[in-house]
């Protein structure tokens, strides 16, 4: 058990709201990408945000401790973002879009502008993955989780897991490739 | 001869840190940028200045709701068990109902106080405790 957590969520509890405040700074950043990974939904992303943390404050005194704080959070934030998805019910594209252009022949030629192009590249097919995949990516790759922390917020097997990560990669790696000449990665 | 690495194998090795920066194999290279711009934030997720502040002041507000609804619950269960209680002894013991209509202004007084006492422990002293900022 994290003792600063454990501190933290006592005094949230006790009423503390400068506590709370705390609580919202230290997990905003992963609340917000989860939400905007899982919803692609820019203009909805704060008040879904404000909900995940509503539901933080209402249910913290259930919070026993059995994960990290972080995660507990991740899974609030999971099933809250999904929950808005199914309600949405809008169509999203589950497949990759093979049409995507290449980048201009200038602007890969400078390595600083090759990157910047492959990481918005990246991040706009990663926007057209299925929701599973895309959650699982940003919370191994940018929120650095575990692939137990990952079974854990999002409820799948470990192997299950493992297996989107690996296939999520592997999609947008060869999306990579297409997109950007092979000789100029 | 050079290795040729599966899709698995590259991962499996980046995952673990373990390929060299100057690996010059296309699909390691390739795997390489991803992971990269994998752990990069996309740059369209702004979290605005004040959010952590708003939801503060959200919750607290939420917890004020909370306690005045509490508060009115526990009122409204007082004033109602005093009610039946003397609609109770109206109906079953009318002679002690009447003996105690002669002392009604001390009852009214008690509970005025009583509910003064309940009103100040929220004003005074509950309302401070909640929500310390």
């Amino acid at each position: 058990m994290n003792t600063d957590d454990a501190l933290l969520v006592s005094r949230v509890i006790e009423g503390d709201a400068l506590a709370f405040r705390t609580l919202v700074q230290q997990h905003e950043r992963l609340v917000f990408h989860m939400v905007h990974r899982i919803t692609n939904r820019a203009e909805d992303c704060e008040d879904i945000c404000q909900e995940v943390f509503m539901r933080v404050f209402q249910k913290i005194h259930l919070f026993n401790f059995q994960s990290r704080l972080a995660t507990w959070i991740a899974t609030i934030a999971y099933r809250t973002a999904l929950n808005y998805v199914k309600k949405e019910e809008k169509h999203t594209a589950h497949t990759l879009n093979e049409e995507m252009p290449m980048a201009s022949k200038e602007l890969s030629a400078q390595q600083t502008m090759e990157r910047q192009s492959v990481h918005e590249a990246v991040h706009q097919q990663i926007a057209r993955l299925p929701v599973h995949y895309r959650t699982i990516i940003t919370l191994f790759h940018l929120e650095e989780m575990s692939l137990q922390e990952i079974q854990t917020v999002t409820g799948m097997p470990e192997g299950t897991v493992k297996n989107y990560l690996f296939r999520a990669r592997k999609l947008l790696k060869e999306q990579l490739q297409k997109q950007f000449q092979q000789e100029e990665l | 001869m050079k290795q040729v690495h599966t899709d698995e194998q590259i991962q499996k090795l980046l995952d673990q840190k373990q390929i060299s920066e100057q690996e010059r194999d296309a699909e390691v290279r390739a795997y390489q940028l991803l992971y990269q711009a994998l752990g990069q934030p996309p740059s369209d997720v702004s979290i605005p200045e004040n959010f952590s502040q708003k939801m503060a002041a959200l919750a607290i507000q939420q917890q004020k709701q909370h306690v005045r609804r509490q508060s009115l619950r526990w009122m409204s269960v007082i004033i109602s068990s005093i009610g039946l209680s003397m609609l109770g002894l109206y109906y079953t013991y009318p002679p002690f109902f009447h003996y105690l209509l002669a002392y009604k202004d001390v009852f009214i007084f008690t509970i005025i106080v009583f509910l003064a006492v309940q009103a100040s422990d929220y004003w005074l002293v509950r309302k401070k405790q909640l929500w310390t900022s």
